[in-house]
């Protein structure tokens, strides 16, 4: 729904960099945080992770499906309104603005996970992704640097590369945890 | 049991991981958006544009003033049109968020034949002179706005973004006594404290709001509640306001450690204390965005059943609420920003908008929470138990009732 409803909220008409950065960075990041943290507690919410641990597929199986279904269709997301921008006389390097995006939502959503697997606390996977984002909404960058998420906004990609050495490292950790519950 | 409700509500709440991690993320707010901005080594009084070159590098700024003159905001707007026609792009204010819109061929041509209108000699922003009266001026800008569709700085609604000027040394020297004289430091700085701390209070407290409801649903304990016979407006009420009150207590930690930490500040220079300004910007100005988030959060959660709905929800009038910095004080604005320090002359101005916009909200909080407390007398079934309370009397007197028979 928040994907459907950006082209009445934007105009997606003739944008430059600066302007679908905006739109990327600063809101359809958000998809991560809304679609990520959810998909680790699933079986708590019901009661049922006894159940599904004693089955013959390992849980951390079924973990790295959800997740990369749930990744690749943020990417698709993502990138589909990038493509709806660039296909209406859209002035921008449509990869580039397509996977920095997806990085920001992407980074705020395993930030999610993260806090999730730790706290046992869905509100609260919420809540530090959000805060993040309006930490950084607010001080630009002054503190994080080059770990600013919404690089884009200063037309830089390099921050991307340090975003994505910590989903990845994040990634690891989340994964080796559900695995040692399970 | 009303009251026993909102203690125990109030206890649940001090004993929430999340309600600790809310407090953390309000208190670094508080510390890398308000206490950046308080000067500690002292008070400081505008300096002079030399001085100020000298120490910053840079052409002072003082902030801006309203421009009442017609023939100086008939030049603003002409040079905002000429600006916006140029750059290919305006801001458009919609009901809920404002966006960029790009201007086609028709609208550039549109905007640049009505700059014609105002100056016939051509479109040297440098030298203004009018070939048109005021009046006959409004009616041209008025008729860019619809043509861009409405909602621009073009119409009447928006145009006081426009008519701004940078303040001089003289005037910023002039509003610093007013603001010593008239409105004290403290005031000042109570709203500065109010703006930000406002940012927090628009969306954070809809991650404490949006799960209470729905916790009973999550602990399988929605039908022994649902049997017990408090009514649902008091059930959703009492959980409101212990909401409200746990999330104040810690507005009101933080507002205190404002108070001393300005205050000294304004002692040690000199200068008036107000030692109520703070907390009198933390109830009039503050309090009714917490209380309009935490009733979103109340309302929204009961409609879905689920709490993740309202966050982004939240978030969209959030961020829609965020700009512009000073000066919108109108009815769809839930976070007021006043992002200056003195500006009191815009404060007098704007002071009965403000104080209907936060009346209207507390209003608005109220209903919502009733709204919330209705569907959840639904979801218990018909007449939120005022039957099972007609049956409990009924068995009552049946048992004091001598038999018959006997």
């Amino acid at each position: 729904m928040l994907v459907a409803v950006t082209p009445f909220l934007f105009s997606l008409v003739r944008l430059e960099y600066s302007n679908i950065a905006t739109v990327g960075e600063l809101y359809l990041s958000v998809i991560g945080i809304i679609l990520l943290p959810n998909i680790i507690n699933i079986e708590d919410i019901d009661n049922i992770k006894e159940v599904i641990y004693i089955r013959k597929t390992p849980h951390i199986i079924t973990t790295i499906l959800r997740l990369a279904i749930i990744i690749i269709f943020m990417f698709i997301l993502i990138s589909s309104i990038i493509l709806l921008a660039k296909l209406q006389q859209g002035n921008f390097p449509f990869w580039e603005i397509s996977l920095g995006s997806f990085i920001s939502s992407l980074y705020f959503g395993i930030i999610g996970i993260t806090v999730v697997n730790i706290t046992k606390s869905l509100p609260s996977g919420y809540l530090i992704p959000f805060a993040y984002y309006a930490f950084e909404f607010s001080t630009r960058g002054k503190y994080t640097k080059d770990f600013f998420v919404f690089s884009l906004l200063n037309e830089s990609f390099i921050e991307k590369g340090n975003l994505l050495l910590i989903i990845g490292g994040l990634l690891i950790v989340n994964l080796v945890i559900i695995y040692k519950r399970s | 049991m009303f009251l026993s409700l909102v203690f125990k509500e109030i206890k649940q709440q001090f004993k929430s991981i999340i309600f600790y991690l809310f407090i953390g993320i309000i208190v670094l707010f508080y510390i890398t958006q308000f206490l950046g901005d308080v000067d500690t080594e002292g008070v400081s009084k505008p300096i002079p544009p030399d001085e100020y070159r000298e120490a910053y590098g840079r052409e002072p700024y003082y902030g801006y003033i309203e421009e009442e003159d017609p023939e100086d905001q008939m030049n603003l707007m002409y040079s905002r049109l000429i600006r916006d026609a140029n750059h290919g792009s305006v801001l458009q204010h919609g009901f809920l968020m404002s966006k960029i819109v790009n201007l086609s061929k028709g609208q550039k041509e549109f905007m640049l034949d009505a700059a014609d209108k105002i100056i016939k000699e051509g479109h040297d922003i440098s030298n203004f002179e009018a070939d048109v009266s005021y009046k006959e001026f409004q009616i041209i800008i008025e008729k860019v706005d619809e043509r861009l569709g409405g909602g621009t700085y073009f119409s009447e609604e928006y145009n006081d973004q426009v008519y701004r000027q940078e303040k001089t040394y003289d005037q910023a020297l002039k509003d610093f006594e007013t603001m010593i004289s008239k409105d004290t430091l403290s005031n000042a700085y109570g709203r500065l404290y109010a703006d930000y701390m406002g940012i927090g209070a628009g969306f954070f407290p809809i991650f404490l709001a949006a799960f209470i409801l729905t916790r009973d649903k999550r602990y399988r304990m929605s039908e022994l509640i649902y049997s017990r016979e408090i009514s649902s407006y008091k059930y959703v009420f009492a959980k409101y306001i212990a909401l409200v009150i746990s999330v104040s207590l810690v507005y009101l930690a933080i507002v205190t450690h404002a108070t001393i930490l300005v205050s000294s500040v304004v002692k040690a220079n000199g200068y008036t204390v107000d030692y109520l300004a703070f907390y009198k910007y933390t109830f009039g100005w503050l309090v009714p965005t917490l209380l309009f988030t935490i009733s979103m959060g109340f309302v929204i959660s009961i409609i879905f059943g689920n709490g993740i709905v309202a966050i982004p929800i939240q978030f969209g009038l959030w961020i829609s609420s965020l700009l512009p910095l000073v000066g919108d004080y109108g009815l769809s604005k839930f976070v007021l920003r006043f992002n200056t320090v003195g500006s009191y002359d815009i404060f007098k101005e704007s002071i009965n908008d403000i104080l209907i916009n936060r009346i209207l909200y507390t209003v608005l909080a109220i209903i919502l929470v009733g709204v919330a407390g209705r569907i959840l007398s639904y979801r218990r079934g018909r007449q939120d138990g005022i039957i099972k309370k007609r049956f409990k009397r009924k068995s009552k007197e049946d048992s004091r009732t001598p038999s018959l028979q006997s």
